[in-house]
C-alpha cells in the first residue's frame, strides 16, 4: 500500500533519516521502534506531508505520489505524538472542526463524531472542555480526531507517551479494533511491549536508517542470540574469570551486571547444568534462575549495540 | 527567592528576539515621541511651533489686505496659502486644515471707516486644541502689524485713523466661525471623537490577538496537525484574517450601535459609506496582526511588537499627539499609520459629513495598506511553515 525508498533528511548538519527503506502491506500493522532520536518521527513528518524530504521516492497504491498531495492527505489519518487539540472547546467541538477538514460535514459528520466519542469510551463526556480531561482521555481524542474521516492508512506517532497504564491499555484495545477492520497502519514507539503486542511486522531504526525489518519470529530467527538466562548470585565478586571465559568460549554472550549474571546464545538452557555445577560453591550459591526466550530488547540491543531506552 | 530570580532571567534571556523588544521598545518610543514633539521645540526664547498650513482667502484684493497678507507670510510660523474663498471652506470643511483666514470684500473700506470689518477666521469645530494652537501663533502676528509701531510697515490706505490698527484689530475682533453640517445630520464633536478614537484604538488591540492566535496554534502543536490535513496554508492564513475582520467589525458595529441608542450618535445618515470605512479599517489593522506573527517567533515577542505597533501607530498616526503640531517629516510618516487614515475616515463620515465620493480615497487609502500588508503578512506567513516543513 505504502512504500518509501531511499529517503534522506537532514536538519542543518546532523541526519535525520540516511536512507530508509520502508513497505507497508495493505491491512497490516508495521511498528517502527528506534530509541528517541532515531528519526521515527521526522519519518511520519514526511509522509503525512509535514517536512519536506531532502530525496527520496513515496509509492501509495502502486504511485509515486507527493506527501504533500490532498488527495493523499484524504486518505490518511495522523495520530501526532503532541496533544494537537483545541484545549477549550469540548471534544465534540474538536471533532467536529478536524473532521470538517477533510471534508465530512452535517449529519454525516455529527454520526462519525458520535462513533468515534463512543468507541473510545467519551461520548458521555463529549461536552467537556479538553482542557478538563485527564492525559489518557486527552489522548484517546487524539486519536479520534484522525480517524473521523475513516482512512484507510493511519500513522500513530507514540500515541501513548506520558499515560498511566489504564489508559494505554484501552487505547491498546482501541487501536486492535482498528486494525481488526483492516486497516494498514504505521505505528512509531519506543515500547517494546506495544510493538510486540500489536505490530504483525517490526521495523527497527536507529540513526535513521532501518537496521532490520520483519516479523517478531523473522526477527527471532535472523538473530543470533536465541535464549537469555538470568542467574542471580550471592557474592558476585568471587565469580573465578576463567568461569566467565568457559562461557564465553562456548560462544555465549556473558555479562555480570551487579549479582546478575547474564548469558545469552543459541541453546543457553542446554548448557545451565554445567553452569550451576561451576556456580554451586559454597562460597556464591545461585539465588534465582531464570530462562527467557529472546526479545525485542535482545535483538535492538544485538543490532545496535544500544539499550532502546539509551 | 533568589532561585526564583535566576530562574526567570534565565528564561527572559532564552528568547533573544523578544528580550531585544523589550529594550528596544522603550528607545523606539521616546524616538517616536521626541520626533512628533519636535515641532514644540524650544527656540530659545521659548516653544516655536512648526509651520502652520493656513489658507488665506483675500476677498477684498486692496493694498491693505495684501500688505497682512504679506505679514503673515513673513510669519516664520505660518505657511500661507492663497485660496480663493470657496477653497479655503472647502479645505477647512475637508479637515485638511484647521482653519482659514478669509478677508471679505470691502474689508479696506471698513478699515478706513473703523466700521466692522468683513474679516473671518473659519475653522472646523472640535479641533479646539488644534485652533488654539493657530489662535496663539495668529492673533499675535495680526495684532504686530502696528503701523504707530513700525511705520515702513504701516498699510498703505490712507485718511485719518483714530486709532492704529492693532488696537482696531483688538477692539473690533475677528470673527471666528464655525464649520459644521446641518445640526439635524451632523454629530457633536465631543461625541465623534471619542467614538472614533476608541474604534481605532479597538481595532488595534485586536491586532495582537490575531497575531497570537496563529502564534498558539504553533506554540500548540494545531498548526503543524492542521499542515497534515488537506487543509492548505493559504486557507489557514486567509481564515484567521477572515475571522480578525469579522470579529473587529462585530466589535465596531457593537460600538456604534450603542453610541448611537445611548448617546445619539447619528449613523444613518450614511450607512453605506460607515460599512465600507469599518471594512477597511478592520482589514488593515487585522493584516498588521497578522505580519506581526509572521516577524514574531513566540508569543512574548509577538506581545512585545505589538505593543509597539499600537503604541508608535498611535502617536504617529495622530490618536495620540496631534499632527498639527508635528515637523513636516513626521506627518508624512504619519500616511503610513493606519490610525490616521481611520480617523480621518470616521471624521469625515460622522462628523464632517462628507459624501461617500469625497470619503473614498481615504477608504482606498486603508484597503491599499490593508492589501500590501497582507502580502508582506503572506509571505512572512508561508515562511512560517516553511519553518514546520523543512
Amino acid at each position: 500500500m505504502l512504500a518509501v525508498k531511499n529517503i534522506f533528511k537532514s536538519f542543518h548538519s546532523t541526519t535525520a533519516l540516511n536512507g530508509v527503506d520502508l513497505a507497508l502491506e495493505e491491512g497490516e500493522m508495521l511498528g517502527l521502534l528506534g530509541p528517541n532520536g532515531a528519526g521515527k518521527s521526522t519519518l511520519i513528518n514526511i509522509l503525512s506531508g509535514l517536512v519536506r524530504m531532502d530525496r527520496g521516492t513515496v509509492t501509495f497504491r502502486g504511485r509515486e505520489i507527493s506527501p504533500n498531495a490532498a488527495g493523499y492527505k484524504m486518505q490518511l489519518g495522523v495520530v501526532p505524538q503532541e496533544i494537537a487539540l483545541y484545549q477549550d472547546i469540548s471534544a465534540w467541538r474538536n471533532l467536529l472542526f478536524w473532521g470538517s477538514l477533510y471534508g465530512l460535514k452535517g449529519q454525516q459528520l455529527r454520526e462519525r463524531a458520535e462513533t468515534v466519542l463512543r468507541e473510545l469510551g467519551l461520548y458521555d463526556r463529549r461536552h467537556d472542555l479538553v482542557k478538563n480531561y485527564s492525559g489518557g482521555m486527552k489522548r484517546r481524542v487524539n486519536i479520534g480526531a484522525a480517524l473521523l474521516h475513516d482512512p484507510g492508512l493511519l500513522f500513530f506517532d507514540e500515541p501513548t507517551v506520558g499515560i498511566d497504564p489504564q489508559s494505554r491499555n484501552l487505547i491498546y484495545d482501541f487501536i486492535q479494533r482498528i486494525k481488526s477492520r483492516g486497516k494498514t497502519i504505521l505505528y512509531t514507539t519506543h515500547y517494546l511491549e506495544e510493538a510486540q503486542n500489536l505490530c504483525d511486522r517490526i521495523a527497527i531504526i536507529d540513526q535513521g536508517r532501518v537496521v532490520t525489518s520483519g516479523t517478531l519470529e523473522e526477527l527471532r530467527a535472523a538473530s543470533a542470540i536465541r535464549e537469555t538466562v538470568e542467574i542471580q548470585v550471592d557474592h558476585p565478586e568471587n565469580l573465578g574469570a576463567g568461569l566467565l571465559d568457559n562461557l564465553r568460549k562456548d560462544a555465549f554472550t556473558v555479562s555480570l551486571a551487579g549479582d546478575n549474571l547474564t548469558v545469552a546464545g543459541t541453546d543457553v538452557s542446554l548448557a545451565l547444568p554445567g553452569m550451576l555445577d561451576a556456580l554451586q560453591k559454597p562460597d556464591h550459591p545461585v539465588r534465582r534462575i531464570e530462562i527467557k526466550r529472546v526479545n525485542l530488547e535482545n535483538i535492538f540491543l544485538e543490532l545496535t549495540g544500544r539499550q532502546l531506552r539509551d | 527567592m533568589f532561585r526564583i530570580l535566576k530562574k526567570d532571567l534565565q528564561l527572559l534571556f532564552s528568547d533573544r528576539r523578544a528580550l531585544l523588544m523589550k529594550f528596544l521598545l522603550p528607545v523606539l518610543l521616546i524616538t517616536v515621541f521626541v520626533m512628533a514633539f519636535s515641532g514644540l521645540r524650544d527656540n530659545g526664547g521659548g516653544s516655536r511651533i512648526a509651520k502652520i498650513d493656513l489658507p488665506v482667502a483675500d476677498g477684498d484684493q486692496s493694498a491693505a489686505t495684501k500688505y497682512m497678507v504679506q505679514k503673515l507670510e513673513a510669519s516664520e510660523n505660518l505657511h500661507i496659502e492663497p485660496v480663493t474663498e470657496d477653497q479655503a471652506l472647502d479645505l477647512v470643511r475637508r479637515g485638511k486644515r484647521v482653519g482659514a483666514l478669509v478677508f471679505g470684500k470691502g474689508f479696506s473700506d471698513a478699515y478706513l471707516s473703523q466700521t466692522p470689518l468683513p474679516w473671518r477666521l473659519v475653522y472646523q469645530e472640535g479641533r479646539d486644541m488644534e485652533l488654539g494652537i493657530l489662535k496663539s501663533v495668529l492673533i499675535p502676528q495680526l495684532i504686530g502689524m502696528d503701523p504707530n509701531g513700525k511705520k515702513e510697515d504701516a498699510p498703505t490706505v490712507t485718511g485719518t485713523q483714530a486709532e492704529g490698527p492693532a488696537d482696531y484689530i483688538r477692539n473690533k475682533q475677528l470673527v471666528f466661525e464655525p464649520l459644521r453640517a446641518a445640526k439635524s445630520v451632523s454629530n457633536d464633536p465631543w461625541l465623534v471623537q471619542p467614538v472614533a478614537g476608541i474604534a481605532l484604538i479597538l481595532l488595534l488591540f485586536n491586532v495582537a490577538g490575531i497575531g497570537g492566535s496563529i502564534l498558539e496554534e504553533k506554540e500548540s502543536g494545531t498548526l503543524a496537525r492542521l499542515f497534515q490535513t488537506p487543509l492548505k496554508p493559504s486557507g489557514l492564513f486567509w481564515g484567521k484574517l477572515l475571522m480578525g475582520v469579522i470579529v473587529s467589525f462585530l466589535q465596531l458595529a457593537i460600538m456604534f450601535l450603542f453610541a448611537s441608542l445611548v448617546f445619539g450618535l447619528k449613523i444613518g445618515n450614511n450607512l453605506p459609506g460607515l460599512l465600507l470605512i469599518m471594512l477597511a479599517t478592520t482589514f488593515a489593522c487585522s493584516s498588521f496582526g497578522l505580519l506581526l506573527a509572521g516577524i514574531s517567533k513566540s508569543r512574548a515577542q509577538m506581545q512585545g511588537l505589538a505593543i509597539g505597533v499600537v503604541l508608535v501607530m498611535s502617536a504617529i498616526g495622530g490618536s495620540m499627539i496631534p499632527l498639527f503640531i508635528m515637523p513636516a517629516f513626521m506627518k508624512k510618516i504619519a500616511l503610513l499609520s493606519v490610525n490616521y487614515w481611520g480617523l480621518e475616515a470616521f471624521y469625515d463620515l460622522l462628523w464632517r459629513q462628507l459624501p461617500l465620493v469625497q470619503i473614498l480615497p481615504r477608504i482606498a487609502v486603508l484597503t491599499g495598506i490593508g492589501l500590501a500588508v497582507t502580502l508582506a503578512a503572506f509571505y512572512l506567513f508561508k515562511k512560517l511553515a516553511a519553518t514546520l516543513t523543512h
